[in-house]
């Protein structure tokens, strides 16, 4: 972890208008919400995995693509470093935002007299908070093989193709189709809902093992691929 | 003796040593994402049949 990297990289993305438009809407609307409607509760703030979205899409593509990684690593930076900490400055970034969003949220339904229990609290937020290391784990995996923010794009297409496996296999009656295309789908968005998870009844360890399985798989390749991939100075 | 240019490297790059101190292959990482891809593909056989059977 190299907190230089992690800071430019928060840096890099504070400059990014579009990014920080679509975060401030993102955090304030579900705020407006929670301020007038009653009875919206935590639902209303499942922000989590669209806050990495935002701030995760390009992760290492755009660095490609602009050229900064071909002068980043022309110093005594490993890309294994560079990679964790891409990662980590992604996922902190949207974690605090969250985190944020919680707190003035937790504030609005106090002040309607709606705060949740704080068992039920720690659930959403510990739930969120994997949903946005998830997400950015993916982001990463995709970026280090796509260009400019390709990864988004992949990411959308291959949940278009899951729920498109889903749909055929209705119309083929083919249950295998149908568990293709939930494994996909449960690939590009990990997340884990801990509520079901603690909320009594019997634990689901195959969620939890798919969903540690898929981010440690997709940082593990996101080195490896980098490790491998030869860096153009010519436009990617 | 043919002139060099310092400081150009060469154009052909394919079969380059890729490997080095900033290059190092995450083993740890690499063993745990395998392992945990292997109980993920166990528990969803396990959890599939167990639904079957009852």
């Amino acid at each position: 972890m190299n907190p230089t990297l992690i800071l430019a990289l928060f840096q890099q993305r504070a400059r990014s208008l579009p990014r920080m438009a679509l975060v401030f809407s993102f955090f304030s609307l579900p705020l407006i919400v929670l301020a007038f409607a009653r009875g919206a509760g935590l639902a209303a703030l499942h922000t989590g995995q669209a806050f990495a979205v935002f701030l995760g899409a390009g992760i290492i593509g755009q660095d490609i693509s602009s050229g900064t990684l071909q002068l980043l690593f022309a110093r005594p930076v490993s890309r294994g470093e560079y990679v964790l900490s891409r990662w980590l400055g992604a996922s902190l970034a949207a974690a605090c935002l969250v985190v944020a969003q919680l707190a003035i949220g937790l504030g609005l339904m106090a002040l309607h007299r709606e705060a949740p229990a704080v068992r039920d609290l720690a659930l959403f937020a510990g739930g969120q908070m994997l949903g946005v290391f998830g997400t950015v784990s993916v982001l990463l995996l995709f970026s280090t093989m796509l260009p400019g923010i390709g990864d988004l794009l992949a990411i959308i297409v291959a949940a278009i193709t899951g729920q498109a496996l889903q749909l055929a296999a209705g119309l083929f009656r083919a249950p295998w189709l149908a568990r293709a295309g939930v494994e996909i789908g449960r690939f590009v968005a990990p997340a884990l809902d801990l509520n079901a998870l603690f909320g009594g009844g019997q634990i689901s360890w195959f969620d939890v093992v798919s969903y540690f399985s898929t981010v440690t798989l997709c940082v593990a390749l996101a080195i490896v691929i980098l490790n491998r991939r030869e860096l153009s100075y010519a436009t990617d | 003796m043919p002139p060099t240019d310092a400081g150009a490297g060469s154009p052909n790059v394919s079969g380059a040593r890729r490997s080095g101190p900033t290059r190092a292959t995450p083993v740890l990482l690499l063993a745990l994402a395998g392992a945990l891809l292997v109980l993920r593909v166990a528990l969803g056989i396990y959890e599939h049949v167990r639904r079957l059977a009852s």
